[in-house]
């Protein structure tokens, strides 16, 4: 049972890091460069970002994340990893280091220069030869980790002077290419033959922060991708673990922004799948609570307006009440995780709340509207 | 005597305490020869006189004599060496900083405190303290009751003893204004009149007198506020200068913790710039309070035509945002406002309002981006420039020639663009040669440059290859590694309005927004600046005025310009308003160093008229630039030429221009712009137009009314700052009607103190220019009466 749940909880952590990022420009020559798969804006009606202007908002959100980073930092093994549920695990090596990418600091500058060098020297070190990103303790998916080891790299690319990055995210990313399933998209291992709706939000954002990062990604595998995530839209307007399954409210927040960041704001499917969520209620309580609540603060910033107003205060004051003393978050009652003081779930849930508070600062060129 | 010792030489710790000065001399022996010498000297001086200079008057000889012995005595002053010793021992208490502020948005009600029984001792304590008017103690003004409590305090039993605390009583206005006694409600500095007081410096002030006390122990400082900084360094930034001098601040709210009852625009935003026939987003923040739940209008307009309203449930508490469509028809710079219905029950109606301006262009400028790596300020700007409609992008990324365009070949082929930006770019791709078809195609054909400097190449690896021809700076042999401490940006006043640093147009506004982006943790060093480069920023702290390393600069190169960027992460701008500033901030570096009008060559040039500030008032002094379309090459004509038509609703006038930059060309050197200046009185819509038939130009300006001002915007009382800033001094946040209970939380005791200072008297300019002066008396005298 736990395993069972141990596995849904990173199905969540996993999914729910996949920010989709806006589809990067192939350069054009002028006057035609259009990112593929993003419709340009007329003239400048774009949806303008939604800033937090509130300076004392900004002060207690910044001092809740430094809490928390620091927390983080504090608990970073000497190899540069960190210790889960599962023991040690890319996938949370991944999503600890986008929590400090969301906040602005980079390997070897700043306060976390050395934490970061020290956990992107560990997730380098664990890639083979085919470019998966191994894990010592892997969960029942290793495709999980590699989205998220692929996603942390990739922001990495550029960013810091390590010559192995370059190769490193080639082969990753190959590696997802290389992987998509013949339903369009991705399951737990390289050779999957099905697709679930987790794994493939997961995959197409590591490859839209590629894409984003100038890698070539074929635009054929993107558009198998997007269509698979259609096929697992319910008549309710939520989204299904697979074609044909039953709703659920965080499968549906991931949807919702797989097809949003895929240039498909105003499509009726949007819409629909917008007021499913929207009837789901913010607490701290839920089934897969940070799967949930990651996919649908950043779906809700991406639809902007009156729906964002009124979601994320909700989500900020719940998540800046619940962290404790020591900068870290437990998980909710309801998750199916029952083991709360899990040192390795604290872990887990901290990053998470990172990345959610993080919308605010803009910071993740892969979250970039 | 104040005055007197303001132009003396003597030092603030003798003037402080003069009455314990006394007169000393250093050599007593010169005394006692002095007061043998000087009166026989005199006796045979004035006998010598009197045989010698019989022909002068007595009057005249005893001048001469007085003049001699003086001069006499005087060295033998410089002998003597007097001077002033202070020796003294006092009890020195600690300081206590009682600080009422008094900018305008203490001038705004109270407001009602919640009627619950756990407030009903601390409304009764309010009804006490406003004793003139216990009934309505809530409608009184933040100032007024701040006094009448801080006066209730100090008068009573748990006042702080002054044999104890060193009190100091000082209002917030421009500046901390010491008063003697804090001020009777009747006695009030224009009681019955509002504040002038348009901006609050909270943190300002707290590090300024933090610093002005350094010595002397703090036991605390009291501040009575409504919390709202709108000015200078933050409030947090105040009390951090306090916690280094460990003086806690007990931070007391002037009003009551529910919101005001009001709607404010809070904030307008719109696209840097955009192109006609695009459709432009602006966006308002509003913060309202008492209105839960209540349907209210917001409407955006030009002049009197409305172009969208918005209906907004109002939500108290949050701040809200609303987005507009503006179709943007017509080129110019359009001056929009946006305005929310007026709701009876608000306290302040101005901040219903605000104005901004859209700039609409019909140019379209081809922009070529190479970097080297997919940094982050490259993934962000390629989107970025992707979204705006009046550029056409073309990328190249040399790490992925898949996908990217091949760079031009030619000097023809990077004309096509208007401006280029070159990032982290490696030497293997910007050969010598390569760098000579841009060094050629910047000087020649003016195209427009800008160079990101990166940590592994640029500007670095350029430094003595043809590049470095046109950069604005000469690049440091090494590269500074990254740092882990945070480094920031100083913009010099003067640039604050440059184009490109113009983030907003509000000027304090644009200099606090400079000041508080985040810190970056690399930057290029710079060996020295090219003579002909001007500096927009340099890197913040001691350096930034002894060895100023620039950051941002530019320098026009023959025909183009180069814009240079010494650092590599102005994503940092974008943290908690994504594209907002980054965006603006690049928008405008593109603009201001592509070639102007749609064609590089002058006669095709169309002319425009430009003005700054965006959104004058009346009275404001409005600069106007006018590029006619073709270039004014130095000797000038010997008689101005252009003038330029302003039209109002009840005014003309004539605007003589001036050619810009007239004291710096050289002949054969060309300037392509006037300039001139007017003023408009009355609110309103000015036409400008340059009436030459051949390069005719008009413009728009709207004079706007007067708006709300910071102070204004946000009402309400910020606890949460205050709180903040109690908390990081180890202070503590006091209701208004609790000051007593900070006395015993006060820290320090008094402490024996020992001054000894001594200062001489003989050796400064004064006794200098007075020996000089009965010399030259002496001699005057001498010459005028026929002596030799």
């Amino acid at each position: 049972m736990k395993r069972y749940l141990s596995a849904g909880l990173f199905a969540a952590a996993m999914a729910s890091v996949t920010l989709l990022t806006p589809i990067p420009g192939q350069s054009q020559p002028p006057g035609q460069n259009q990112a593929p798969g993003q419709s340009k804006p007329t003239g400048s009606a774009m949806r303008a970002e939604m800033p937090l202007d509130d300076a004392a908002v900004i002060a207690r959100v910044e001092a809740t994340l430094d809490r928390a980073l620091a927390y983080l930092a504090d608990r970073q093994n000497r190899d540069g990893s960190w210790r889960c549920g599962y023991g040690i695990n890319n996938a949370v090596n991944g999503l600890a280091i986008l929590a400090f990418l969301g906040r602005g600091h980079l390997p070897r500058q700043g306060p976390y220069g050395a934490t970061l060098d020290r956990g992107k020297d560990y997730i380098l070190a664990t890639q083979r030869a085919d470019g998966l990103f191994q894990s010592p303790n892997p969960s029942n998916g290793s495709m999980y980790e590699q989205g998220l080891s692929t996603l942390a790299m990739v922001e990495l690319h550029g960013m810091v002077a390590d010559p192995r990055l370059d190769d490193a995210v080639r082969r990753a990313v190959g590696l997802i290419i290389r992987a998509q399933s013949p339903p369009g998209g991705w399951r737990y291992q390289p050779d999957s033959k099905d697709a679930d709706i987790s794994v493939t939000v997961m995959q197409l954002v590591a490859l839209r922060a590629a894409q984003n990062a100038g890698l070539a990604v074929p635009q054929p595998t993107l558009d198998r991708a997007v269509a698979y995530v259609l096929k697992c839209q319910a008549k309710d307007g939520g989204f299904g673990y697979q074609p044909g399954n039953g709703s659920g409210p965080a499968r549906t927040a991931a949807g919702i922004l797989s097809l949003q960041l895929a240039g498909k704001q105003d499509s009726q499917e949007i819409g629909r799948a917008l007021d499913y969520l929207n009837k789901q209620r913010v607490e701290w309580n839920g089934e897969f609570f940070y799967y949930f609540h990651y996919y649908a603060i950043q779906a809700q910033y991406q639809a902007g307006g009156a729906t964002w107003n009124s979601w994320h205060p909700v989500v900020r004051e719940m998540l800046i009440k619940e962290q404790n003393e020591n900068g870290s978050w437990d998980i909710p009652p309801g998750d199916g995780h029952e083991n709360r003081a899990n040192e390795g779930d604290k872990i887990y849930a901290t990053a998470m709340s990172c990345l959610v508070l993080e919308v605010y600062l803009h910071y993740l060129p892969a979250y970039q509207r | 005597m104040d005055p007197l010792f303001s132009l003396s030489f003597l030092n603030d710790e003798l003037i402080e305490h003069w009455e314990h000065v006394r007169l000393s001399v250093r050599s007593p022996f010169w005394l006692v020869v002095a007061i043998i010498v000087v009166p026989i000297s005199a006796w045979l001086i004035h006998r010598r006189h009197a045989l010698s200079l019989k022909s002068l008057s007595p009057r005249t000889r005893f001048m001469l004599t007085a003049l001699r012995t003086t001069i006499l005595a005087a060295m033998f002053g410089i002998l003597i060496e007097p001077e002033l010793v202070l020796d003294h021992q006092f009890q020195q208490q600690p300081l206590l900083a009682i600080v009422v502020d008094e900018s305008a948005s203490m001038d705004l009600p109270v407001g009602a405190y919640p009627q619950t029984a756990s407030n009903q001792a601390f409304r009764e304590k309010m009804q006490q303290i406003a004793a003139a008017n216990p009934s309505t103690w809530e409608q009184s003004k933040r100032r007024e009751l701040a006094w009448e409590a801080v006066r209730s305090w100090l008068a009573s039993p748990a006042a702080p003893a002054s044999s104890q605390w060193d009190v100091r009583v000082m209002a917030l206005r421009d500046t901390l204004v010491p008063l003697e006694q804090p001020p009777e409600a009747a006695n009030l500095d224009e009681p019955n009149e509002d504040s002038t007081i348009e901006e609050t410096r909270l943190g300002d002030a707290l590090a300024k007198w933090v610093e002005q006390s350094a010595g002397q122990d703090i036991a605390g400082i009291v501040l009575v506020t409504d919390g709202q900084n709108t000015s200078g360094r933050t409030l947090l930034q105040g009390a951090l200068a306090a916690r280094r001098a460990q003086a806690p601040i007990f931070a007391v709210p002037a009003g009551s913790p529910m919101r005001v009852t009001d709607i404010a625009l809070l904030e307008t935003h719109a696209p840097n710039v955009v192109s006609t026939g695009d459709t432009a987003r602006v966006a308002v923040t509003l913060q309202s309070g008492g209105f839960d739940g209540r349907t209210i209008e917001v409407s955006l307009r030009e002049g009197d035509k409305v172009i969208e309203t918005k209906s907004l449930k109002i939500s108290s508490g949050e701040q809200q945002r609303l987005e507009f469509d503006y179709p943007a028809e017509k080129a110019g710079v359009h001056t929009l406002s946006i305005e929310a219905t007026e709701q009876p029950e608000e306290t302040i109606r101005s901040n219903n309002r605000q104005y901004l301006t859209l700039n609409v262009s019909d140019e379209k400028k081809r922009v070529l981006l190479v970097d080297g790596w997919p940094r982050w300020d490259f993934r962000f700007l390629r989107n970025a420039l992707a979204r705006d409609s009046g550029i056409d992008l073309t990328v190249h990324l040399t790490t992925e020639p898949e996908t990217s365009q091949p760079l031009p070949k030619t000097v023809e082929g990077l004309v096509q663009y208007d401006v280029m930006i070159l990032g982290d770019v490696p030497p293997s791709t910007l050969t010598p040669e390569y760098q000579k078809l841009i060094d050629e195609a910047v000087t020649q054909r003016g195209l427009g440059l800008i160079l990101a400097s990166g940590i592994r190449h640029l500007p670095r690896d350029y430094r003595q290859q043809p590049l470095s021809k046109v950069l604005p700076i000469i690049p440091a042999v090494v590269t500074s590694p990254m740092s882990s401490q945070g480094e920031r940006l100083a913009i010099p006043p003067l640039e604050m309005e440059h184009a490109v640093m113009q983030l907003v147009s509000e000027p304090q506004r644009n200099a606090r927004l400079w000041n508080d982006f985040p810190e970056f943790y690399w930057h290029s060093p710079v060996e020295r600046l090219q003579p002909g480069a001007t500096v927009l920023a340099t890197l913040a702290g001691e350096s930034a005025v002894t060895n100023p390393v620039p950051i941002i600069a530019y320098q026009q190169v023959g025909e183009g310009t180069v814009l240079y960027l010494g650092m590599d992460s102005t994503w940092r701008w974008r943290q908690n308003v994504g594209d907002r500033y980054f965006g603006r901030f690049w928008g405008q570096a593109i603009r201001f160093v592509a070639p102007s009008g749609n064609d590089r060559l002058p006669k095709e040039r169309p002319s425009r008229i430009e003005f700054s500030p965006l959104l004058p008032r009346p009275g404001e002094s409005i600069n106007l630039t006018l590029f006619p379309g073709y270039d004014i090459t130095h000797p000038l004509p010997a008689t101005p030429t252009a003038s330029l038509q302003v039209r109002g609703k009840s005014a003309f006038q004539m605007v003589p221009l001036t050619i810009d930059g007239t004291d710096k060309l050289r002949p054969g050197e060309k300037s392509d712009s006037w300039i001139g200046k007017f003023t408009a009185q009355e609110p309103g819509r000015y036409q400008v137009e340059f009436a030459d038939p051949r390069f005719p130009a008009k413009a728009e300006i709207v004079v706007i009314q007067e708006e709300a001002t910071a102070e204004d915007r946000q009402p309400d009382i910020n606890r949460e700052a205050l709180l903040e800033a109690a908390q990081q001094t180890q202070g503590q946040l006091i209701e208004l009607a609790d000051l007593e209970s900070i006395t015993p939380l006060l820290q320090g005791e008094s402490q024996e103190r020992r001054i000894r200072q001594q200062q001489y008297l003989w050796d400064n300019p004064i006794v200098l220019l007075l020996l000089v002066t009965l010399y030259c008396l002496d001699v005057g005298i001498r010459r005028m009466t026929g002596l030799s």
